[in-house]
């Protein structure tokens, strides 16, 4: 694990000098420092923040703020809320990963005046007030800076339990795909109710996925939630939430339902399309938005939880 | 006997239950609803006013605003929303020179312009009110009691807790616990527009749209920042957030090239008007008065 206060920023950097030592925040001020963002944060497994800011004779800023999180997976998931922006490396001399099925390989993206990166335990934000003629080049020195030497963290375990089916033509849009604990990052990719129904907390881990299907010039669309939670009971627990909140209709197929091979699935036409669920001992998937039920079968058969 | 209560779900919004849901759901305590309900009763809804003005030269290339662009623009707000010839009478419809005057800026991260603020505060000044008694009124340690008449100036901008954040949550900081207006609470933010220190005080709300921020808010991320230059005016609250929603959503839309809803939705526009009855959050309720530059005006 890297330790932000261990990356040494140089004094001036392209004419931009810094000012003064770093801002250190942590749980206890974040909300001073950044308002309701902190429960961004927060919702992951958040250490503390160190701010540093530079400046040229202009007046203008670059912000850079190292956010360092517990673990290299919550870094991942800071950044892979937004995939868009210019792929950048930022250091030549490492392999760069192999594209995935599931997510793009980019460590850091860029566009117009910020970099945001995951470098394994820390996630870097690099902003300037104004995108002026050469502050693109400042930034990503700054963040080659603080690269580390090893390539990109492998992706957290639990994008393991997608098996990508070469025979279906639903397939996943990688630069949707996201990684999450809080029940405030589902509902602000994918909104299913503003109270935790699903139970999710730091202990359990979800990742979203968008699946496309295009037959001609129709392309449909489906969401997949996958949650690993910290043992069987609470997986048990959140599906019978989900259920009783979000599925009131099916409580008591569900609860008499015994399930085969210790794996409960089905699936129910709701307003907005087809629902499907599985879940097997701590793992729940649901699948929403599918045009059909072979949909549905075809999504949650990508899904292996043995 | 009490109540079980009712969770609101995605499938509330589609099948246009989520206001109902929200009336079971909030209004607490009793006085509150009593005192709600009687008002409402009383009041026969008219459609609210809202004006666009837009002037695609109030900022330059570099986002430097152009003082005499907005100067301009402001004095059509205030002329179009008091239908008065200039801008010391529209004030003196809105205020008077005994007022102590709260303005209440957006402070943190799409923060109002600063001119803004400045050309408000001198056409205060110049329809007589004593420049003591202008007090910037935003913040948690702000006393609300000597002060008499709020105007608001929020900038537009999306919010990844609450949907948007901008006219009703500018007061957010009033109720001394802003975490507590997060999350499945946002819904109740209309109920700081009910405290005894600020119920009735807001005289006008300007909100700065000259770049808001469609995606990511309260977190700056330039990508979702656009020039739309426009101030957004009235006086009711939730047909200005229901506008700059419709706005916020085009312009995510018009981003993505898909459509890319804000999420969460925005619950506490529809409770504004359903529970706390601040105003109209239905666009049908609004008449929408457009000044100016047309181009991309998604509303």
């Amino acid at each position: 694990m890297l330790q932000a206060k261990d990356i040494n920023l140089p004094e001036t950097i392209n004419g931009w000098k810094l000012e003064g030592p770093p801002k250190q925040i942590d749980k206890s001020n974040i909300f001073d420092y950044m308002d309701g963002g902190g429960e961004l944060y927060l919702s992951y497994k958040f250490d503390h923040l160190l701010v540093y800011q530079y400046a040229d004779k202009s007046e203008n800023e670059i912000l850079v703020e190292i956010y360092q999180m517990k673990t290299k997976d919550e870094a991942f998931g800071l950044l892979s809320l937004d995939w868009t922006g210019e792929p950048m490396v930022l250091n030549p001399e490492v392999p760069v990963e192999p594209e995935t099925v599931v997510a793009p390989a980019s460590q850091a993206l860029y566009g117009e005046g910020l970099l945001r990166a995951g470098v394994n335990n820390l996630y870097l934000r690099i902003l300037a007030s104004k995108e002026t003629s050469g502050v693109r080049e400042a930034i990503l020195k700054l963040a080659k800076i603080m690269a580390d030497k090893t390539s990109r963290s492998p992706l957290p375990d639990i994008f393991k339990v997608i098996k990508v089916s070469a025979d279906s033509l639903w397939k996943i849009r990688r630069n949707r795909t996201a990684y999450f604990h809080s029940h405030l990052i589902l509902n602000s990719l994918f909104y299913l109710s503003h109270e935790n129904i699903l139970n999710l907390t730091h202990s359990a881990e979800a990742a979203f996925f968008i699946f496309e299907k295009i037959e001609g010039a129709l392309k449909y669309s489906a969401k997949l939630l996958v949650i690993k939670y910290s043992g069987t009971a609470r997986a048990e627990a959140a599906f019978r939430s989900f259920n009783r909140t979000y599925l009131p209709e099916t409580t008591e197929r569900i609860e008499k339902d015994p399930g085969l091979d210790n794996e409960k699935t089905g699936s129910i036409q709701i307003e907005d399309g087809c629902l499907g669920w599985k879940l097997r001992a701590n793992f729940l998937a649901l699948v929403f938005q599918c045009p059909d039920l072979e949909a549905v079968r075809e999504i949650l058969n990508q899904v292996d939880f043995r | 006997m009490a109540t079980k209560k009712r969770v609101i779900t995605r499938r509330d919004f589609i099948r246009g239950t989520a206001g109902t849901t929200l009336g079971l759901t909030l209004l607490k305590p009793e006085s509150m609803k009593a005192a709600i309900t009687k008002e409402a009763q009383t009041q026969a809804r008219n459609k609210s006013l809202i004006l666009i003005v837009r002037d695609e030269n109030v900022m330059d290339s570099d986002f430097n605003v152009n003082k005499q662009a907005l100067s301009a623009m402001l004095e059509k707000i205030l002329t179009g929303i008091t239908g008065e010839k200039n801008m010391k009478n529209a004030w003196l419809k809105l205020i008077s020179p005994n007022d102590i005057v709260g303005l209440v800026p957006t402070q943190v991260m799409n923060p109002t312009n600063p001119e803004l603020i400045e050309l408000i505060k001198k056409g205060l000044i110049d329809a007589g009110v004593p420049e003591a008694n202008i007090r910037n009124a935003q913040g948690r340690s702000v006393d609300l009691e000597p002060i008499t008449a709020l105007i608001s100036i929020p900038g537009l901008k999306a919010h990844w807790l609450t949907g948007i954040g901008t006219v009703l949550k500018n007061y957010i900081l009033y109720s001394g616990a802003p975490r507590n207006y997060h999350y499945e609470d946002s819904a109740r933010l209309g109920e700081i527009w009910q405290l005894p220190g600020v119920k009735g005080k807001t005289r006008l709300i300007i909100v700065d749209a000259l770049r808001p921020v469609c995606d990511k808010g309260p977190q700056f991320d330039p990508r979702y920042r656009w020039p739309y230059c426009a101030l957004i005016a009235g006086t009711d609250p939730v047909a200005l957030d229901a506008v700059g929603m419709k706005i916020i959503q085009a312009k995510r839309d018009q981003l993505r090239g898909e459509p890319w809803p804000i999420s969460p939705p925005p619950i506490c526009i529809e409770a504004a008007d359903k529970v706390y009855k601040l105003g109209n959050s239905n666009l049908d309720q609004i008449d929408i008065k457009k000044i100016g530059w047309d181009k991309e005006l998604f509303i």
